[in-house]
């Protein structure tokens, strides 16, 4: 049970006594930072890795061996394809908990002003 | 322009080179993800917490795929490359292997049919030594003149006539084919030559002389190089500095003509965005049929420079390259037609200077042959027969780029000749044709070619020709050159 300050006018939760809007503004300015880096990986992973990745084919060597190389190509290709979907939707959560921590910081300047 | 142009490149180092690019890049991308900190300081107060170290742990997991990505990639591009060296070598062992046997048939025909014809001359000749003989070659030559007259048989004018309307036909694949194997047994045929009973003596025995073609040209160049006056390098008059190089066009612009005031190298010094020097070293083809002769490129210096003998116009490229202020150890790009690319192939073979990129045209000797990692782009049309001289040869390797073409996919034109297809015009057309080709593979091709002259501003270009000693004074009051240092 969480304990009750009277401030004569509202009843503010621990909680929110103990945000700082100041210190929310700061891991939000972080979460930016930190989507923006996954946007930017995945994006040169996209376009000039798995690009570089489908120049290396050999479509002219006949060689039993080509097919353990294309398996391979084809694996590093999901692996770096993996890393791009994955950097997006970190990103992506990282942008979803912006509102969450917006409207928490708005929470708390109103609330303690 | 007509023939469809392709461009062959050793395709392994390539793609190790690419899978390399993958996996540095992945490397140095993880890396920087490693060492983020992912979970903002300050989440534990702002209410998020946990779903902040939830996310942040994702985020943790994303570097390690990158760089296990980054480990495999360059595995395989090592592995790559290990391939590539084994199928070089393979290539190698298997196209000697080859050549072997195709140089003892070709030798085995030609020293057959020498022997035949030598019998055969003997035998006519003894036969010709008796009344009968004489009455009867008597009797051939007059029926010859006969049919000649009655227009049964051609006379020598027609067969010239003919020669010279149908020679372009002979400019086709089949007979560079047939030059590239007749070059590869040239050793095998003049060591027959050199010694009719060599045959008769086992293996090793010492009877052949030579091992290869080049160490044919290189006997005769020195004997012939004997008799041959001295070769001296003279500055030729020029009004205009060189434009800027960003094509293979351009570059390819650069090699002299082959018109009788052309001159037969330039050299421009260019200078960099950072003030560094490269220069570009330009070498035109054989303006004389002669050897010895008054113009120093000539079959002599062909000779010469096939043989890798550091004489003739070898020596005198060398020379020029020194007046216009090249030192060893200097940045030199090269570009030559014809003899000009036998002799700029040798210039970088010898590694006197940071050769940084080689453009052949026409070429009479393999990109192949100059090796150290060196890009060498090389044009070359189906029906040249220069490029026969190559002999037989292994498919490019390491950082060499052959670009061919059937310039004339039609038929050769009736008045081109038997070397229409070497003609450096329609090379200036190759050139540009695969200025065009957009391909990644082969803009990067283009781009290592033409790195070293990119953006680079033309300060300096020089003319030189070559003279042999002899002929100098004609030759100066002739053409206003002056002449510079002997040799």
């Amino acid at each position: 049970m969480s304990a009750v300050v009277l401030t004569g006018e509202t009843e503010i939760p621990d909680e929110l006594r103990f945000f700082d809007a100041e210190t929310i503004r700061y891991v939000r300015a972080q979460l930016v930072e930190h989507a923006q880096a996954l946007r930017d990986a995945a994006n040169v992973i996209e376009h000039t890795h798995i690009t570089a990745l489908e120049a290396a084919a050999l479509p002219d060597w006949i060689s039993s061996a080509r097919l353990t190389y294309d398996s391979t190509r084809w694996g590093i290709r999901q692996l770096l394809e993996l890393a791009v979907s994955s950097a997006n939707f970190v990103a992506w959560q990282y942008e979803a908990m912006m509102p969450v921590l917006d409207m928490t910081a708005a929470a708390s300047d109103w609330l303690l002003p | 322009m007509s023939g469809q142009i392709t461009v062959e490149t050793e395709q392994f180092g390539a793609a190790a080179s690419q899978l390399h690019s993958v996996g540095d890049g992945c490397r140095v991308l993880g890396m920087q993800l490693t060492e983020r900190q992912w979970l903002p300081s300050g989440s534990w107060e702002s209410g998020s917490g946990g779903q902040l170290a939830v996310i942040a742990a994702e985020a943790e997991l994303i570097s390690g795929t990158v760089l296990t990505a980054a480990r495999l990639a360059n595995a395989v591009a090592d592995h790559l490359q290990r391939a590539r060296d084994w199928y070089e070598a393979a290539d190698d062992a298997v196209l000697r292997a080859f050549t072997e046997v195709a140089d003892a048939f070709v030798s085995t025909i030609v020293l057959a049919s020498a022997r035949l014809v030598a019998l055969g001359a003997v035998t006519v000749m003894s036969a010709l030594l008796s009344p009968t003989g004489i009455a009867i070659a008597a009797s051939v030559l007059a029926g010859g003149v006969l049919l000649e007259k009655l227009d049964v048989l051609p006379s020598a004018a027609e067969l010239q006539r003919w020669w010279e309307n149908n020679q372009q036909h002979l400019a086709n694949p089949l007979t560079v084919l047939l030059v590239r194997l007749g070059v590869s047994s040239g050793d095998e045929i003049a060591n027959g030559l050199m010694n009719p009973l060599g045959d008769l003596f086992p293996h090793g025995s010492g009877a052949g002389q030579f091992n290869s073609p080049q160490e044919v040209a290189g006997v005769l160049a020195a004997g012939i190089g004997l008799a041959a006056a001295p070769m001296r390098v003279q500055r030729a008059a020029r009004l205009s500095t060189a434009g800027t190089v960003s094509s293979v066009a351009e570059l390819a612009a650069t090699i002299p003509g082959i018109t009788a005031d052309a001159p037969h190298a330039t050299v421009t010094k260019f200078a960099r965005g950072n003030g560094a020097s490269v220069y570009l070293v330009s070498v035109g083809g054989t303006r004389s049929a002669q050897f010895g002769g008054e113009n120093g490129m000539d079959n002599l210096s062909n000779l010469s420079a096939y043989a890798g003998a550091d004489a003739q116009a070898l020596a005198a490229v060398r020379e020029a390259m020194g007046e216009a202020g090249i030192r060893e150890g200097d940045e030199v790009v090269f570009a030559g037609y014809s003899q000009g690319a036998l002799i700029v192939a040798q210039l970088a073979k010898s590694g006197d200077w940071q050769t940084q990129s080689v453009l052949l045209v026409g070429s009479p000797i393999h990109g192949n042959a100059i090796e150290q990692g060196i890009p060498v782009t090389q044009l070359e049309h189906d029906g040249d027969l220069i490029t026969g001289l190559q002999g037989l040869t292994c498919g490019p390797q390491d950082a060499v780029t052959v670009v061919r073409r059937n310039p004339i996919a039609e038929g050769s034109p009736p008045d081109g000749g038997i070397l229409a297809q070497h003609a450096l015009s329609g090379y200036l057309q190759t050139a540009q044709g695969y200025d065009q080709l957009l391909d990644p593979h082969t803009v990067e091709q283009r781009e290592r070619l033409l790195a070293p002259l990119a953006g680079a501003i033309p300060l300096d270009t020089t003319d030189f020709r070559f003279v042999r000693a002899a002929f100098e004074s004609e030759t100066s009051a002739s053409a206003g050159a002056q002449p510079r240092g002997s040799r």
